[in-house]
């Protein structure tokens, strides 16, 4: 393993370099927002774009090989659109198959798993809404956030940062937002175009959020490192009635 | 309005004259006919002479081509009856067939203009003829003329359909719309083709598109279709006539321009007043505001919309007697705002309107009796259209002036007079074989029937811009809109359309629906809507500016200034401002290089002023400008005073031999090379050295229309020999062009091509596509197909969009090889030259870091520019 593969976020902790969060005590692996059968979706839309998985699958295999977990975690969003097409539907059931022969693979539902029950109910893995092991209690995101002393596992926001490249162009990095009460992992799959933190987020972070200075970790692929400076997230104001 | 003129019978400006029946009676017209008459339909005849006393001149140039049925470019200034001299035919055939009661319930002649405006204009100005022409008709073998924009109301099209016009006014983007639509697939019997303002289409892809619109419509009607396109500036002729007719023939028609459009340059009394760079109209502001005072109505262009915003403020400032009657007018403040300017201008009602690009096309205003031009334009063409908007005609000549904001300007602006004088206009640059238009249209037809593919590939080859389109580019759009592509291959995954057997057709009725919801070429930045307090909308700023601003800060959109209360997610919420300093809101939108015609000219006055400083100094370079360059004395002074300071660090730089500047500064090291060529070449030229210099980016390359330098660490000094080694002919595009494929830079300009090319569409069944929405990111996905399938049509569109549109790759590579091969003069500097101190503090780090950029500017132009004073001439 490279120097900056992964990184000790808590002893035990350890974020990896694709955005996955893996729990030594548990042997268990976190994945958030994979988005799986993302291009399909798009055309599904109505967009043209290329049908590619964008390696993420190959992402999978590479972490799984990597830290031989013995439990696999979805943190939602595993799926990106419910009702799945006949290509889309065979590239997930092969992948969580073969996530599912490796590893106990447990999907906890995100706002687009709402069908992923019927569509790959079928397959061995479990569906739930929350995972939990002593340290930690990890949830997708979208719905009301539940009270706990544990560290709170997420995704759902998919947060990135913003860098100039060099080229005059603004590069994109997804980053681990990490704070005293709660962890957001980036988003597993390459497209998701991710929450630029130098905007304000919603009101409601404050909860998880307000109050401190937290730690970016940005992660590349191949690399995870800490963002030199701590940041102190902006929060919007909850707005005056709308024009 | 539009006026459809003829000769003027009085001396009034004829602009503005309405057609309508009570319209001044006629006067000693008869026997004033041209022999051409004859051929028009008696009825039509007699309302033109009851009218106009006799055909104009570019009436009577374009006539005899339009009456033969044949396709005809008319070129002629606004006011000059060309307009009317392209429906006349049209008018007399349709009353032709009338009479005879053979007219079919179909179209039979289509007109197309780029604004929805101008169609609307056109339909008030025909009702005239046409009432005189239906009036001696029974109801039902009356011609029939209808409008078709986005804006006409369904209940409108579907009665379209049953009752069809008979002529149509329309744009390309319902054109193409129609083209696709079963309703009107046997009511598609056009035989004439109208194009107003030809010009505005040729360097977009909308002309592209309207292209193959008309070799749509020419296939639908069995028979030869004929083009009329009409112009005020449209050069070359011949580019423009392959665009209107593909390889068919065409004649011109035209004005010399030279008659028709006078410029004049105007310039501060004192010299010292204009600064040595920047764009600021504040200090001409005083000029400007003088001369609104002393007409009746002006309009004032400027070139970029922040200016139009500033200097809208400062005559508010100036003139507040007038503030209500000064606005500010372009394409992000308020449409319905706009309209009512418009209206106001039309009516004669504003004392002044600030404008950028917006009010440029169209029609000209007959109240207004003054346009201004502030800094000097881009463009030659532009100018000569920005002219054409005063409905002041004296012997039927626009006249107007240019205001320069800097000393260079000074240059540019003289140039600019000299082209418009000698008739030399810019050459449009017509792209050739866009993909992306090729996959919408391509989809457009797949909709209106099924298509055998060399069929369809003929229909593209005969339109001007895809004459020599390649088999393999044609059959690589079939495939992506088929939705196969290397990336997991195959046909037929959600592809938008099916080919089997060699023919093509469209996959279902939800492609249908969405392509009719993204037809066009015209792609949106995502803006942010700003409503004043109380709901009502001011216009529109980029989400960018809006992220820069503190709420409490204020700025000034359409001529208010504002204070920034909350932003919301799509919409800023603003109450007016008081005494708050004022920003000017930044728009995304890249400048316009400045044309090569225009780079050619500019360089003969330097060359001029160079020949003369040797052989007489400043006295001979006076008389040079007064009477060569026909510079008033104010212009004079100003040059004589930039060009003593030039003097006294360098010569005035010219093509040849080219000169270089070497300036040390504290750590880094600056080559500056002058070459007057445009922004885009100098991009090109710059960028190549750098990555040849320094492929690991040690290099750093700045570059604007005048020339650019290149910035590295002071102790990297090269040998001359290397440094022109950066600029060798071998393989200089392939260099280019890997800098291109291999960055990212490109994935910003890779949206609006996947929008048009149907990859993105922006609305779907499902609704709009939200920038918020989980979708598709243009640089995301910019990435991804250049790591899977770089050879996609629409990635190699992006690249030759961004080599030849924006970086003028072909020309950038005959400036290379000449830069190459020229001898250079090199002179070592403390600092940079005052013709070299545009560039430089435009990119100077505290101007960048600046809060007022501007203000900063100005302070260190100006000290940099003092320091080259000659002691022995006293400044003025």
């Amino acid at each position: 393993m490279t120097h900056h593969s992964y990184l000790e976020l808590r002893p035990g902790i350890l974020a990896d370099c694709t955005g996955a969060v893996y729990l030594e005590d548990s042997r268990a692996l976190l994945i958030a927002d994979a988005h799986l059968g993302y291009a399909w979706a798009q055309r599904r839309r109505g967009e043209l774009g290329p049908l590619t998985d964008g390696g993420i699958f190959a992402r999978l295999d590479a972490a799984l090989q990597r830290w031989k977990p013995h439990q696999l975690v979805f943190l939602g969003d595993v799926v990106h659109l419910g009702r799945p097409a006949p290509e889309e539907r065979k590239a997930i059931e092969q992948a969580l198959s073969r996530a599912a022969s490796q590893a106990q693979v447990t999907v906890v539902l995100g706002n687009h798993d709402r069908r992923f029950a019927r569509d790959f109910g079928h397959l061995p893995v479990s569906v739930a809404l929350q995972w939990e092991d002593p340290r930690v209690l990890a949830i997708h995101g979208d719905r009301a956030w539940p009270d706990t002393p544990r560290w709170l596992l997420m995704g759902h926001l998919h947060p990135a940062i913003r860098m100039p490249d060099g080229a005059g162009v603004m590069q994109r990095l997804p980053v681990f937002l990490i704070g005293n009460r709660a962890l957001v992992l980036p988003a597993f799959s390459p497209f998701a175009a991710g929450f630029n933190l130098a905007k304000p987020l919603s009101a409601e972070w404050r909860l998880l959020f307000g109050g401190e200075s937290v730690e970016l970790a940005a992660v590349t692929g191949t690399q995870v490192r800490k963002l030199p400076r701590l940041v102190t997230l902006r929060f919007a104001t909850p707005s005056a009635a709308a024009p | 309005m539009k006026p459809l003129s003829g000769k003027p019978l009085s001396r009034k400006p004829l602009s503005r004259k309405p057609l309508s029946g009570e319209g001044s009676p006629p006067q000693q017209a008869r026997g004033a006919t041209a022999p051409t008459t004859v051929a028009l339909h008696p009825a039509l005849n007699h309302w033109f002479q009851q009218r106009f006393p006799a055909f104009s001149e570019i009436q009577q140039r374009a006539l005899p081509h339009t009456l033969a049925g044949e396709n005809v470019l008319i070129l002629a200034p606004t006011g000059s009856g060309k307009t009317l001299a392209a429906f006349l035919s049209v008018l007399s055939a349709l009353a032709t067939e009338a009479d005879a009661g053979t007219l079919p319930n179909a179209l039979r002649a289509v007109y197309v203009s780029p604004l929805k405006a101008l169609g609307n204009d056109i339909r008030r100005n025909l009702e005239a003829p046409l009432e005189a022409l239906n009036s001696a008709l029974p109801a039902l073998r009356r011609i029939r003329m209808e409008v078709r924009t986005g804006d006409t109301p369904l209940q409108a099209r579907q009665q379209q359909q049953k009752s069809r016009p008979h002529l149509l006014i329309t744009t390309p983007e319902s054109l193409a719309s129609l083209l696709s639509q079963r309703g009107f697939q046997e009511g598609l019997r056009v035989c004439t083709v109208i194009v107003d303002e030809i010009h505005a289409f040729a360097e977009g892809k909308r002309g592209s598109m309207l292209a193959l619109s008309l070799e749509r419509l020419e296939l639908r009607a069995g028979q030869p279709l004929q083009r009329i396109g009409l112009s005020a500036t449209a050069w070359p002729e011949q580019e423009v006539a392959r665009l209107l007719c593909g390889a068919r023939p065409c004649a011109i028609a035209s004005i010399d321009i030279r008659r028709s459009h006078r410029l004049a340059v105007l310039a501060p009394e004192n010299p010292r007043t204009l600064p040595p760079a920047g764009h600021n109209p504040y200090r001409v502001a005083h000029l400007v505001a003088d001369r609104v005072r002393a007409a009746n109505s002006t309009l004032v262009f400027t070139i970029t919309r922040s200016n139009a915003e500033r200097i809208g403020l400062a005559l508010q400032l100036l003139l507040p007697q007038h503030e209500n009657d000064i606005a500010v007018h372009h394409s992000s403040v308020d449409l319905a705002h706009r309209l009512d300017i418009e209206q106001r201008l039309s009516t004669n009602q504003m004392k002044a309107v600030a404008a950028s690009a917006s009010l440029e096309l169209g029609v000209d205003f007959s109240g207004v009796d003054q346009v201004l031009l502030i800094g000097a334009p881009h463009g030659i063409s532009s100018a000569m259209q920005r002219l054409g908007r005063s409905g002041h005609r004296v012997d039927g000549v626009a006249a107007g002036a240019i205001i320069p904001t800097s000393l260079p300007d000074l240059l540019q602006c003289l140039a600019v007079q000299r082209a418009a004088r000698e008739g030399r206009m810019d050459a449009l640059r017509i792209p050739s074989n866009p993909l992306d238009v090729l996959a919408q249209v391509l989809l457009g037809m797949s909709i209106e029937r099924e298509w055998d593919i060399a069929e369809a590939l003929a229909l593209v080859r005969r339109a001007g811009p895809y004459l020599h389109l390649p088999e393999s580019d044609f059959q690589a759009v079939l495939e992506y809109l088929a939705g196969g592509g290397r990336v997991l291959g195959g046909y037929g995954t959600y592809g938008k359309i099916i080919v089997e057997n060699g023919r093509f057709r469209v996959a279902s009725r939800t492609v249908a629906r969405t392509y009719y919801m993204n037809i066009g070429t015209i792609s949106d930045e995502y803006m942010i809507r700003v409503m004043l307090r109380g709901a009502k909308k001011l216009g529109e700023v980029s989400e960018g500016f809006v992220g820069s601003l503190q709420p409490g800060e204020a700025f000034v959109l359409g001529g208010q200034a504002v204070r920034l209360k909350q932003l919301h997610q799509n919409v800023a919420i603003v109450e007016k401002a008081r005494g708050e300093r004022i920003r000017a809101p930044r728009w995304v939108g890249s400048k316009l290089p400045l044309s090569i015609r225009l780079a050619n000219e500019e360089l003969a006055l330097r060359r001029d002023l160079r020949q003369s400083w040797e052989r007489g100094g400043s006295d001979a370079c006076a008389h040079l400008l007064a009477s060569r360059w026909e510079a008033p004395p104010a212009v004079v002074q100003g040059i004589l005073h930039f060009v003593a300071h030039q003097m006294q660090a360098a010569p005035i730089p010219v093509d040849d031999p080219i000169q270089v500047e070497v300036i040390s500064q504290q750590r880094s090291l600056l080559y500056f090379f002058h070459i007057v060529a445009g922004r885009a070449v100098n991009h090109s030229l710059a960028w190549v050295a750098a990555r040849r210099l320094g492929a690991d980016g040690s290099v750093v390359a700045n570059f604007d229309d005048h020339g650019f330098y290149l910035q590295m660490d002071g102790k990297r000094r090269f040998p001359m020999d290397e440094l022109r080694a950066a600029f060798a002919p071998d393989g200089w595009l392939e260099t280019l062009r890997d800098a291109i494929a291999s960055s990212e830079a490109l994935g910003r300009d890779f949206r609006p091509i996947a929008e048009v090319g149907q990859l993105l569409p922006k609305q779907t069944t499902r609704g709009r596509t939200s920038p918020k929405a989980a979708t598709w990111n243009g640089a995301l996905l910019y990435s991804t197909l250049l790591k899977y399938e770089p050879e996609h049509p629409l990635m190699r569109e992006t690249v030759r969009t961004f080599l030849e549109d924006k970086m003028m790759a072909t020309v950038a590579q005959q400036e290379a090889a000449r830069v190459y091969a020229c001898r250079w003069e090199i002179y070592n500097l403390p600092r940079p030259s005052p013709f070299a101190l545009p560039l430089y503090v435009a990119f100077n780090p505290e101007v960048l870091m600046a809060q007022d950029r501007e203000k900063a500017l100005d302070e260190i132009v100006a000290n940099l520019f003092d320091e080259w004073a000659d002691p022995g001439i006293p400044l003025a």
